[in-house]
């Protein structure tokens, strides 16, 4: 994976006044975006409904986000979807465009110090790649951030935490740039959102569903919700027929 | 609007409506998440497989088991089964067609969208404000329905009234209350539906097995009654099929959200066939049960409840309580998405500049389609008042069965001169037998209602063609996509 086809994918509820903070605009300047407007409807409305009425509003905010784009410096493209399903849409819009990581925008003043959680199951090499990218030659702080569950798992997470810093490095990133932090915790996402309050933005894995992820919401959403910051999600790799774009 | 540039201007060579509305076209390419249109803008494709099958079977199981079974034996005996069987049978030679129809065209309005594409605006136009009306007609069928198991309930919480009859009143209350449920209620009922679904499903089918064995005379009391098949004679058996044909209108339903349906070209076909095969067979099943635990006269006289009392005979309370439940559930589903596939009908029409553009707004607060939503409920409310169970079916049934008779002609239109657009994933096996016997049973159906359905449903018709005339002639939509 080379530094240069990272594309990420920003999802706006755009008929709800959402919309992608400066800071963020300038933060993603570096790599291709694909911004994604999308309005949910109630079952009882059509999808094709809802777009006789709102389609040019929509596609002039949608526009409007461009131009903050271009005048970044940043490339962007957009797509106009109404759904009644979220998640589907922003899964398969991802899959089609080939986007490796996904935005949740949040406001954030400024954009200085990311912060990095990596898990033991983390895929290192992804998401060290697209911070590289991200990061590009620009001066920007970054953490490391690995919660072990018990003392005992310390040392593996500076193992993790050690690696990663090599992988950037690899990648270009000064030496000086990265912290490592390795904490103890037994709720992982909670010491995550609150060592976010300390960054700017956070960029981090995906997660495998599971039952926590059911019923509070992905550990991205959680994460982004408490600490109410910008997340990043990059995505884990797709297999090459899934993410083959339909006929 | 996106694509209407006659807005404002209006010369008499457009195809425009008195409004100088024009049709709003999507020209999309069709992909199986999904819809692409021409400006870019993408229409999500959200129900799958099991939501189809669960419009299909939600609309359709209503009537036929909770509703039907005590006055089809009333009037045509034992043999009130082969009236089911004539119903399914006719069904599936629609289904068929059908299907085809929509995966050349998955988009919203169903039957309307492929007779006014195949067959052109002024029988586009009688089909679709026909729809309207026909589901007007079946959601306030399934109302009264649910007003009568209402009242059931009522009665064995020995809930006494003062001997009104407040099957009306309670009917009305729940036409109001669902149609201001869907006007204000966001909430994903996809998923309750589903549910509602599989609760009647296996209500029916426990019914049906603990039934069926004591109808054999393997288990339990009381005695199988016997009785000749044919007690009432033919006649009467076909005159039933049209009547109880309400029972089969569901699967159309499913063709009302082909626009949102994923991989339409295989979901479509199964779940339109799918869902008429799963009510056929529960239908006829549930008929020869029920005959023979009580004979057809008795039958009659226990009325639009029959089955309340049929479980009661086979499981006491516990079964009484188990198809109460089950009635409530199943009319409050069929009349919930009776409502939702009208609004879905007058989007359609009004879309194509059939009606005003103004029924198809979108509420700002709630996301819903307050307009079409009101245009179903306040006729429904107004027919619930006629009270009259047999009329209201069968005025539904005459309103469906000219568009699939018309629908079967489309097929048979487009196949002949195939218009270039026209590439459906799934097609007619038998063509054309299938879609001839279709249009020739569909109407012939017509001909065993009542005098009055027969009236009503041509006055509908009529105003229908009377209305396009005045308001719409100069729309064009003939292989317009």
């Amino acid at each position: 994976m080379s530094g240069s086809d990272w594309n990420v994918l920003v999802p706006i509820e755009v008929l709800e006044g959402e919309s992608v903070p400066e800071t963020v605009i300038e933060l993603l300047s570096t790599l291709p975006v694909v911004l994604l407007g999308y309005h949910v409807l109630p079952e009882q409305t059509p999808p094709g409904q809802a777009r006789m009425q709102f389609e040019d509003q929509a596609q002039a905010k949608l526009d409007d986000l461009v131009a903050a784009f271009d005048s970044a410096d940043g490339t962007a493209e957009t797509r106009l979807v109404f759904t009644h399903d979220e998640d589907q849409t922003v899964e398969r819009v991802a899959d089609e465009t080939g986007c490796e990581a996904i935005l949740h925008p949040n406001p954030s003043s400024r954009i200085e110090r990311l912060l990095l959680p990596v898990g033991a199951d983390a895929d290192l090499d992804r998401i060290a790649g697209f911070v590289a990218s991200v990061v590009g030659d620009r001066d920007i702080e970054l953490t490391l951030y690995y919660v072990a569950e018990t003392d005992a798992d310390v040392p593996s997470g500076e193992a993790v935490v050690e690696e990663a810093t090599g992988l950037l490095r690899e990648r270009g990133v000064a030496a000086d740039a990265i912290t490592g932090d390795v904490t103890v915790s037994g709720a992982p996402v909670r010491a995550i959102a609150t060592a976010a309050a300390d960054h700017d933005a956070v960029v981090m894995g995906e997660s495998e569903p599971s039952l926590g992820s059911v019923l509070f919401g992905d550990p991205s959403e959680q994460v982004a919700d408490r600490s109410l910051g910008p997340v990043i999600v990059v995505r884990n790799e797709r297999d090459a027929d899934a993410s083959a774009p339909a006929e | 609007m996106g694509g209407t540039p006659a807005e404002g201007g209006v010369s008499p060579e457009e195809p425009a409506n008195r409004d100088g509305e024009t049709p709003v076209l999507e020209q999309p390419t069709t992909a199986d998440e999904a819809t692409v249109t021409e400006e870019g803008t993408e229409l999500e494709r959200t129900i799958g497989l099991t939501g189809g099958i669960a419009i299909g079977v939600g609309t359709m199981i209503g009537a036929g088991i909770f509703v039907f079974p005590g006055i089809a034996a009333g009037q045509a005996g034992p043999a009130a089964a082969g009236s089911f069987a004539i119903g399914a049978v006719v069904a599936l030679l629609v289904a068929l067609p059908a299907s085809e129809l929509a995966t050349a065209m998955p988009r919203s309005g169903g039957g309307y969208y492929f007779i006014s594409r195949g067959m052109g605006s002024l029988f586009g136009a009688v089909v679709g404000l026909s729809l309207w009306f026909g589901l007007v007609f079946a959601s306030a069928f399934y109302l009264v329905g649910f007003g009568f198991y209402a009242e059931a309930v009522l009665a064995r919480l020995g809930v006494s009234l003062g001997g009104f009859d407040i099957v009306v009143p309670l009917a009305l209350l729940f036409g109001v209350f669902l149609t201001v449920l869907n006007v204000t209620g966001t909430e994903n009922a996809a998923k309750l539906q589903n549910g509602v679904v599989a609760v009647l499903l296996a209500i029916i089918v426990g019914f049906l097995s603990f039934g069926g064995l004591s109808a054999l005379g393997l288990i339990g009391d009381p005695e199988p009654v016997s009785e000749p098949f044919l007690s009432k004679g033919a006649f009467p058996v076909l005159t039933t099929a049209a009547l109880v044909f309400t029972s089969y209108l569901g699967f159309a339903q499913v063709a009302t959200v082909a626009g949102e349906i994923k991989q339409p070209g295989r979901n479509l076909p199964l779940a339109m066939v799918g869902s008429v095969l799963i009510v056929g067979v529960l239908y006829v099943a549930t008929i020869f049960v029920a005959v023979s635990a009580f004979g057809s006269d008795r039958l009659a006289a226990f009325g639009e409840t029959a089955m309340v009392s049929v479980a009661e005979s086979f499981l006491g309370p516990v079964g009484a309580f188990a198809i109460l439940v089950g009635g409530l559930l199943a009319t409050v589903s069929s009349a919930n998405a009776s409502i939702l596939s009208t609004s879905r009908a007058i989007y359609a029409v009004s879309k194509d500049a059939l009606l005003p553009r103004v029924a198809s707004r979108i509420n700002l607060r709630y996301g819903t389609p307050h307009v079409a939503l009101g245009l179903a409920g306040g006729p429904i409310i107004v027919l619930i008042l006629l009270g009259e169970v047999e009329v209201l079916a069968e005025v539904a049934s005459f309103l469906h069965l000219v568009m699939y008779g018309l629908l079967c002609v489309a097929l048979i239109a487009l196949r002949r001169d195939e218009p270039e657009w026209y590439d459906p994933e799934f097609r007619t096996p038998g063509y054309p037998v299938v879609p001839v016997l279709g249009a020739l049973a569909s109407f012939a159906l017509i001909g065993f209602m009542q005098l009055a359905s027969q009236l009503i449903g041509l006055v509908v018709m009529a105003l229908s063609a009377g209305w396009y005339l005045y308001y719409a002639r100069d729309v064009k939509l003939k292989g317009v996509l």
